[in-house]
């Protein structure tokens, strides 16, 4: 098991830099600028709800995202009630939460993901969601590199959404199913009546796809 | 240095948010041991929003924008956050994060300050409360020197080292290491540090025991 999240014996995702590397890309993906204007506005709003308890910057939010994360809730199985539902609490929990909310760490977007995630777990499966922390105890035990890394993450939405769209539909399916319809890998097997292990080659393999899709210059 | 990770599997389905609470806590807490796991699990996370950002968005109930806005203000029901209930009850920082809000009313002073159970004169328990069935997420303390009785899982087994260590035919394993046994595997992990090997341990099936000792030990392996 000690090759976990390691793929050929190649991470996942090796970015490397963080800040340094936006320019660059902005350089290499000039059709991705709207995009990442979309963030930084999406970032702001947020921001603004944090610190000014902006209810029209809150209500942007809302009309951009609540569309999608009731998408998410009608893609899982839930009927347009429960969905609407859903992207309801979510949107009550981006309101109570946005203080939280740290645009160097992660996208807009993914970080409306998680949380939709947690809501998910909470209406649904009823069942407490661990977090992940940091701490004095857990870093005693780590002498590796404080996670700056995770910088690289903020920046790395646009790349994913563009290399998603050439991945073969079998790996969509299955990480599709993975996301949205709240499926562990080995009940997705079973539905799809698949052994195990050729879901979890699915998975590898299309997240080995987005992993060589990603532009040269971020290495 | 932590040489033993959850497979990418369980990181997938803990960033994917599909994973049961056991299995999410021991995978919680080693990535917040281990800065690579906790890597991944961001990067997971940022494929969930891309993927978010494909879906064809759905038009809300005309009414849903007002009856948020309405609700903005509505006092939250008081979340026992980690950090209140650690400033409550000065719950020491030996405990990784995720551990805490399990144990939420121990005293300062180390493991030795948790409400063991003695289980046989080298292994004491704490179980914790979860919010599902059909698995068991214990604290183990095992003592110096001692073995495992010899087992195989019927279902899965994670356990993750908080304090000393264990080497079993796999390696050896200290604080951080996350160890993933199935119905392959029969394996006989030996304490062979000088102090107590305490881990958290979730089973998702009984296991079946195949030494001489299982006897001795089974009822609480068998109390799911
Ligand atoms: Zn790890």
């Amino acid at each position: 098991m000690s090759t976990a999240f390691v793929i050929d014996d190649l991470p996942l995702f090796p970015f490397r830099a963080g800040a340094q590397c936006r320019g660059r890309r902005a350089a290499v993906h000039g059709t991705q600028a709207g995009a990442r204007v979309d963030n930084d506005r999406l970032c702001d709003l947020i921001e603004a709800v944090a610190i000014h308890q902006d209810r029209k910057a809150f209500s942007d939010l809302f009309r951009h995202f609540a569309p999608r994360l009731k998408a998410f809730g009608l893609r899982q199985g839930s009927d347009a009630a429960t969905a609407d539902e859903l992207a309801q609490e979510a949107m009550l929990a981006v309101w109570r939460k946005a203080a939280t909310f740290d645009r160097s760490r992660a996208s807009a977007t993914t970080w409306i993901f998680t949380i939709v995630r947690n809501k998910r777990i909470d209406m649904f499966r009823r069942q407490n969601r661990p977090e992940v922390t940091l701490d004095e105890a857990a870093e005693q035990v780590s002498d590796e590199a404080p996670a700056d890394d995770q910088l690289r993450w903020a920046d790395a939405g646009e790349v994913l959404r563009e290399v998603l769209a050439t991945l073969p539909k079998e790996q969509i399916v299955v990480l599709q199913k993975a996301f949205y319809e709240d499926k562990s890998h080995s009940v997705i097997a079973e539905e799809l009546n698949l052994p195990l292990g050729t879901v979890k080659s699915r998975i590898r393999l299309g997240l080995a796809r987005l992993r060589q899709a990603l532009p040269e210059e971020q290495l | 240095m932590i040489n033993h990770h959850p497979p990418l599997e369980l990181l997938f389905d803990y960033a994917a948010g599909t994973l049961p609470e056991p299995v999410a806590l021991a995978v919680a807490t080693h990535a917040s041991m281990c800065p690579a796991c906790r890597d991944e699990i961001s990067a997971v996370e940022a494929l969930g929003g891309a993927l978010l950002e494909t879906l064809e968005p759905v038009a809300m109930s005309a009414t849903s924008l007002d009856a948020v806005l309405a609700r903005l203000d509505e006092p939250e029901a008081t979340p026992v956050t980690v950090s209140a209930a650690r400033a409550a009850s000065g719950v020491a920082s030996f405990l990784p994060g995720p551990l805490r809000r399990y144990l939420g009313e121990v005293l300062p002073g180390g493991w030795d300050r948790l409400p063991w159970r003695r289980v046989t004169r080298s292994l004491e328990e704490l179980r914790l409360p979860m919010s599902v069935q059909g698995f068991k997420a214990s604290l183990m303390r095992l003592a110096p020197g001692s073995t495992v009785p010899v087992h195989t899982h019927r279902g899965q087994e994670f356990t993750l080292v908080l304090a000393g260590g264990f080497s079993d035919e796999t390696g050896e394993y200290l604080p951080g290491d996350f160890a993933c046994k199935d119905q392959t595997h029969v394996h006989r992990p030996v304490v062979d540090t000088d102090e107590p090997c305490i881990s958290l341990v979730v089973l998702d099936a009984p296991l079946k025991l195949t030494g001489m000792m299982g006897r001795l030990v089974n009822p609480f392996i068998n109390r799911m």
